[in-house]
């Protein structure tokens, strides 16, 4: 494990504890690693409502799948790669969903949403200067594994060879989906851009 | 706005604040773990390891503080050591001044939840108490 830093070695050793019988490795595994994957989803799935169930569902995966980890990957990318599993699923099975711009949550509760490509100018929006929310709201415009191509790469840390191990594919064809990712997004926000600049 | 550089792009995404887990996430994730069969023991939380932690000792010493109690009350001697017997009939002195710090804990942390404490605890509310820590002494 010498490409690993500190945290990654702690993160492998937890794993193998785990693997090895120590229960309390995976409490202290979900401890130190919820952050990370709160992130991932809040980011894959936007403010959806499913954010914590699908964490929950992560660590649960992680748990019943536990021998299949093996210690030459870092243990951020296995859970990356669970968590944008099931955000994809969860995203695949709100499309099929007969909405008219509606979502139920977790707790079956209705959730109201944005139609996708229903946006104000700019200059009509009066959310234009919370770049946080527009970069939230162009991460959401994008097609799935270049969200999370971007995701995995910009906040998660990942190299172009974990993202491609997350999302099944080559490190070269992962390079040309983060590139297509920041083209679209950065298409996205330059008009606010613009307008700010005015 | 995050700066006019040509990567602009990345200061923008940075904008976006991590999302923290909520509290109790953990407790919930170990109670479905425990629900779903996985694993037997419900997770700890910090009050719950403290709870482990203190509870065997101020249960010993607090269910067996009405004896104590009664034994100082009797005696009506103004000393704040309390002769504390415990189940296996060990005889231990305790500092009463001690116990009640201890009560105040139990108190904040909203822990005490066995009937022993709560008899103890309303034996240690006897005003002769107050009347005590009222002393100069502390």
């Amino acid at each position: 494990m010498s490409g690993l830093s500190e945290d990654e070695d702690r993160g492998v050793a937890l794993m193998l504890a785990f693997q090895a019988g120590d229960d309390q490795a995976f409490d202290h595994i979900v401890a130190e690693y919820e952050g990370l994957v709160f992130g991932t989803l809040r980011r894959l799935l936007g403010p959806s409502g499913w954010v914590e169930e699908m964490a929950q569902e992560t660590f649960i995966r992680l748990y019943r799948v536990r021998e299949r980890y093996s210690p030459a990957s870092k243990l951020s990318t296995f859970l990356c790669r669970i968590a944008y599993n099931l955000a994809l699923n969860r995203i695949r099975d709100e499309k099929r969903r007969p909405s008219g711009g509606l979502r139920v949550g977790p707790e079956g509760e209705e959730m109201v949403v944005a139609d996708a490509g229903e946006r104000l100018a700019p200059e009509d929006d009066a959310d234009a200067s919370d770049w946080a929310g527009l970069v939230e709201r162009g991460l959401q415009e994008l097609p799935e594994n270049q969200r999370a191509a971007l995701v995995f790469q910009h906040y998660d840390g990942l190299g172009l060879a974990e993202i491609g191990e997350v999302l099944g594919i080559s490190p070269k064809a992962a390079k040309s989906l983060l590139h297509r990712a920041r083209e679209n997004l950065r298409e996205y926000l330059q008009p606010y851009k613009d307008a700010e600049q005015d | 706005m995050p700066n006019k550089t040509e990567d602009w792009l990345n200061s923008a995404l940075d904008a976006v604040p991590s999302q923290p887990a909520p509290f109790g996430f953990r407790r919930d994730l170990r109670d479905r773990l425990v629900r779903e069969g996985l694993c037997t023991e419900s997770i700890e939380a910090p009050a719950g390891r403290f709870h482990r932690f203190v509870s065997p000792l101020l249960s010993a010493a607090a269910a067996l503080l009405l004896i104590a109690v009664g034994y100082q009350l009797g005696a009506g001697e103004g000393s704040h050591v309390a002769t504390v017997i415990d189940s296996g009939g060990s005889i231990a002195e305790a500092d009463l001044i001690d116990l009640y710090e201890m009560r105040e804990v139990i108190d904040a942390w909203d822990l005490a939840e066995d009937a022993a404490l709560e008899r103890a605890f309303a034996a240690l509310d006897e005003t002769w108490v107050e009347e005590l820590l009222a002393t100069e002494e502390y």
